[in-house]
């Protein structure tokens, strides 16, 4: 009988209800802590990320201006120079302008040089055939 | 007993632990209550804005001027580790940061400072190399941009430079100061224990803004020709400087700008104040017989003379105010042959027939005596005295480039309105400036100043000027094969204390190409070019060069058969 007695007693202090209140407010707890620490851990990573970001951008800012140091006049006329080959702008004779058609336009030195060559060898040809 | 001893015992432990409870109770109210857990705990970091970019007319391939993320490394010496080698650790600094090895160790020696500067890099070798904690102590860095130039010496007086303090110190880098300096940004927030941010708890961030890019109207692959070909001229004639300009003559843009010596603008600490100065403005000088050309077209302008007036220019010596102005040119000459041959005599006489009135209001409205308002700073104004003040003899040495002092840029300006029918330009070097998010704050525009003389009287100088470049010219140096060439040379003596000097000179030539339908317009001054130091013979052969450069990099049509295509017998 006592035992009951006791066993009664012990039901009574944590009704069902508050049990599972207490349930529900520890796993509220739980999960937005849980959701916390993730909303923590990714905001973490974003960091990193961002970082990483930044730092690649800052070594593609830094390659950018290594390459634009190697592409100076200067440096890629010592560079052709190191393979023996000098470069200069053609002469307005080494021109040929074309029209839309392909066709070289009229008056150029280029053509014009051109067909006085052609015609001289045309003629030194003729000379040697007769 | 015994249990009387228990009882003291938990008591003792009872009021330890309340102690503690209180303790830490206390602590809990200091740092949560008192203004000093807020400061403690806040997090302010200011992000940098990088300076924007300067670019040349070709885009942004083709960066001239740009900010770099780099590392300013210090030292602090009771940082490093007891097992560290010190003077290894020196040697990997010296290696990576080029400094000498025997100079960091004795930093490492300096204990009377926690924070010792070493140096500054833009390698990410360098970063990993330093950043190495197995083996590198002591060692640590900081953010810091460093200006850098892709293109070293070129364009360097143009560009400028900036300072320490990251303000522009020179050039395009202080007149557009405001523009290129990028806004900073901020972060705001909360760190923890270790000094970390804590992410969740940050209030503020303000992105940074860079700075706006330049673009100049300046051509890199043009500017290495005309520098090239300045820097040859002066150390052909161990001359003390030269510069010249290069300036497309229907809107006043500037193509080149050279001025030698040069400097480094990323180490400019290692040159003196005389070789940042841009000697293309900054420099007045006299200019001798290149300001023939215009008083002749004010002449003409006027109707005083035709290019076929002929005037007496005597045996080569003429007296006026009791003082004897002498001429190579000797009889009786047109005024077109007075250009050519470059006759001082006659260009004295044309200087009389206009009188002081109005040859002062020629040279004043072809701009000289004033700034052009180009955007660089430095420019000067020249020397144009007031009328009121010119001695009796003024009127005969102006008219001959004497008594007045211009810059080489007024010249060129001047020469380029000749060239373009009269109408004088504002000339310009600043294409556009373009902000961070890609919008155009400004965009320039070609400016007419005015217009000096008649388009027929220009026309009519050009071809004058032509001659000058012809056989028996004073200029036939400055020919450039394919092209006619108007032009005209000038030799000036230096003016020194109380008169001139008899050894230093300045030779320039000034001209414009192709002279049927002028493109654009050179000048080339060198100062103190020995042993030669007529225009002509050392300035007129720069010039040509520079010239044929530009016209097949610009692409200008010739408007001569070349010189052997001529001399090509015709074979029969």
């Amino acid at each position: 009988m006592r035992r009951n007695r006791k066993r009664q007693a012990h039901a009574r202090v944590l009704p069902r209800s508050a049990a599972g209140i207490i349930v529900l407010f520890v796993s509220v707890i739980l999960s937005y802590w849980f959701m916390d620490s993730k909303c923590a851990q990714l905001g973490q990573e974003i960091r990193k990320h961002e970082q990483k970001y930044a730092q690649l951008d800052d070594e593609r800012v830094r390659e950018e201006a290594r390459w634009n140091e190697k592409k100076t006049p200067e440096k890629l006329e010592q560079a052709m120079l190191q393979h023996g080959i000098a470069m200069s702008y053609p002469t307005p004779e080494q021109v040929v302008r074309v029209d839309g058609a392909g066709v070289p336009l009229a008056g150029q030195l280029s053509v014009v040089r051109f067909q006085r060559n052609r015609n001289a060898s045309e003629r030194v040809a003729k000379a040697s055939t007769r | 007993m015994h249990e009387r001893g228990i009882q003291i015992r938990i008591w003792i432990v009872a009021a330890v632990l309340f102690l503690a409870l209180c303790g830490l109770g206390v602590k809990l109210a200091y740092l949560h209550l008192a203004n000093h857990s807020k400061i403690t705990r806040e997090y302010k970091c200011t992000l940098l804005g990088l300076r924007g970019r300067i670019f040349d007319c070709n885009g942004s391939q083709f960066p001239m001027a740009v900010s770099l993320p780099a590392r300013q490394f210090y030292l602090d010496p009771l940082a490093v580790k007891k097992d560290h080698d010190k003077r290894q650790i020196a040697k990997t600094v010296a290696d990576g940061l080029n400094l000498k090895e025997s100079e960091v160790l004795a930093k490492f020696n300096q204990t009377d400072s926690r924070y010792i500067k070493l140096g500054i890099s833009d390698n990410d070798r360098i970063f990993d190399l330093l950043g190495d904690v197995k083996h590198i102590s002591g060692v640590g860095s900081e953010e810091h941009v460093i200006r850098s130039y892709p293109q070293g010496r070129r364009m360097s007086h143009v560009l400028g430079f900036v300072n320490d303090m990251g303000v522009g110190g020179a050039g395009v880098e202080q007149q557009f100061n405001r523009y290129l300096t990028g806004t900073p940004g901020l972060i705001e927030s909360e760190v923890d224990a270790g000094r970390r941010e804590i992410w969740s708890r940050r209030k503020t961030f303000v992105a940074p803004i860079p700075g706006s890019d330049v673009y100049l109207t300046l051509d890199h692959n043009l500017q290495y020709e005309v520098e090239t070909a300045v820097k040859e001229v002066v150390e052909k004639f161990h001359a003390t400087s030269g510069w010249a300009i290069v300036e497309r003559i229907k809107t006043g843009e500037i193509l080149a700008m050279a001025s030698y010596p040069d400097f480094e603008p990323q180490n400019y600490g290692d040159e003196t104040l005389d070789v940042w100065r841009n000697n293309a403005l900054a420099i007045v000088y006299e200019p001798g017989s290149i300001m023939k050309a215009i008083t002749v077209s004010a002449a003409l302008n006027e109707r005083l003379v035709t290019p076929d007036t002929v005037i007496d220019v005597g045996e080569g010596v003429w007296f006026y105010a009791g003082k004897p102005l002498r001429d190579h040119v000797t009889g009786r000459i047109n005024v077109s042959t007075a250009l050519k041959k470059s006759s001082n005599i006659a260009c004295a006489k044309i200087g009389i027939m206009l009188g002081e009135k109005r040859l002062d209001a020629y040279l004043r409205a072809f701009n000289f005596g004033d700034k052009l308002g180009i955007e660089l700073p430095g420019e000067e104004r020249g020397i144009l005295a007031r009328v009121k003040d010119w001695d009796k003899l003024k009127v005969t040495r102006v008219p001959i480039g004497q008594g007045v002092a211009v810059t080489g840029l007024q010249m060129v300006n001047a020469y380029s309105a000749l060239a373009n029918d009269g109408v004088l330009m504002r000339p310009y070097i600043v294409d556009r400036i373009v902000s961070s998010g890609g919008e155009t704050i400004f965009k320039a525009k070609p400016n007419i100043l005015g217009r000096p003389v008649k388009p027929s009287v220009a026309r009519a100088v050009r071809e004058m000027l032509v001659g000058v470049t012809e056989e028996g010219g004073t200029g036939k140096h400055a020919q450039v094969p394919g092209y006619s060439v108007g032009g005209k040379t000038g030799t000036a003596q230096k003016s020194v204390r109380g008169g001139y000097s008899s050894t230093d000179y300045y030779a320039s030539f000034v001209g414009f190409v192709p002279a049927s339908a002028p493109v654009f317009c050179v000048l080339v001054s060198v100062e103190r070019p020995q042993p030669q130091h007529t225009g002509g013979f050392v300035s007129a052969p720069a010039f040509a060069k520079i010239a044929a450069t530009t016209a097949r990099y610009l692409e200008v049509p010739p408007d001569l058969p070349f010189e052997e295509d001529e001399a090509e017998p015709e074979q029969r």
